[in-house]
């Protein structure tokens, strides 16, 4: 049985008040949800919290859901439309008091040895991280989608309810916004051997 | 290797570079074990819910909005509101000038 039809007999058997059927939906599409929630709002409580609100829409709208249509992309809708209110919500102070805990954490953070490689490959990707996350919302969701999803422009397009030109657009411009951000925040010394890699200009 | 093979290797390793951060910022990240069974509490309950109201619909909780009325009365009303308003004010406007 394909994994459509799996995910459409879960939801007649969620319609008739099987939990069961949700448990298994949820086992199946957790990580994916928790994973998409996590990138986005970049807070585990508000993950554990989108997670659990989306698996009971699925509940709440289980006798709407279409069963011919895989349910991925509508779970992922969900999660970033849960995203987005927690993060419209949460206020802009908080934020710049967490990333002020951060940064002292990292000033304060006892240095490891490490081969230079490794130091590297680590920096590069809290650097990319930390340019994810700077992002607007509409850009960062559609990296996180495309690159942590593995979702095509159509799926993306879909989830977001917008043509497929804004998707494509919008993952060019964070693509020249996080290669404008990583040239930015390389070191001098460091930038030859990444453009090699990266072509940051 | 032509400049576009280049260009095309590059941006490959590019999309490599962030598809590797965002699973890295995600590694070993899982939901709470009890997160399940919490859920399905929590379904339990909408069940319940639903199944109450389904029985004693006078239970529903009344709308925080004032009872539904026809945009279009509403509309006029308003409409009809402004224009008293209007008139009354060139009604004065006119006494002021006689």
């Amino acid at each position: 049985m394909s994994a459509v039809h799996e995910d459409a007999s879960c939801i007649a058997r969620i319609r008739e008040g099987d939990l069961d059927a949700l448990g298994e939906l949820y086992d199946r599409y957790r990580l994916q949800v928790f994973h998409a929630a996590l990138a986005i709002t970049r807070d585990r409580q508000a993950a554990e919290d989108i997670l659990q609100e989306c698996f009971l829409r699925l509940h709440a709208h289980a006798r709407h859901l279409d069963g011919d249509l895989p349910l991925a992309p509508w779970l992922y809708r969900v999660t970033v439309n849960l995203a987005y209110t927690w993060i419209s919500r949460r206020a802009r102070w908080w934020t710049s008091l967490e990333e002020l805990v951060e940064r002292f954490d990292r000033l304060i953070a006892p240095p490891r040895s490490v081969p230079e490689h490794e130091v590297e490959v680590r920096d590069l990707r809290a650097s990319l991280q930390r340019a994810i996350e700077s992002l607007p919302f509409n850009q960062r969701v559609v990296v996180i989608l495309h690159y942590l999803g593995g979702l095509d422009l159509k799926e993306i397009a879909y989830i977001l309810d917008c043509p497929v030109g804004t998707v494509k657009s919008r993952l060019h411009y964070s693509r020249e916004a996080l290669r404008a951000q990583l040239a930015g925040s390389v070191e001098p010394e460091a930038a030859p051997a990444l453009e090699v890699a990266y072509d940051f200009k | 290797m032509t400049s576009s093979e280049a260009c095309v290797t590059r941006e490959c390793e590019f999309d490599r570079a962030v598809s590797a951060a965002l699973r890295e910022s995600v590694r070993d990240a899982e939901p709470a074990p009890q997160a399940r069974a919490a859920l399905l509490r929590a379904a339990t309950g909408q069940i319940a819910q639903a199944n109450l109201l389904e029985a004693h619909p006078e239970r529903r909780r009344p709308s925080a909005r004032p009872p539904a009325r026809s945009h279009h009365g509403a509309q006029s009303e308003l409409e009809a509101r402004i224009g008293t308003d209007v008139l009354q004010v060139q009604m004065f406007g006119r006494r002021l000038v006689v």
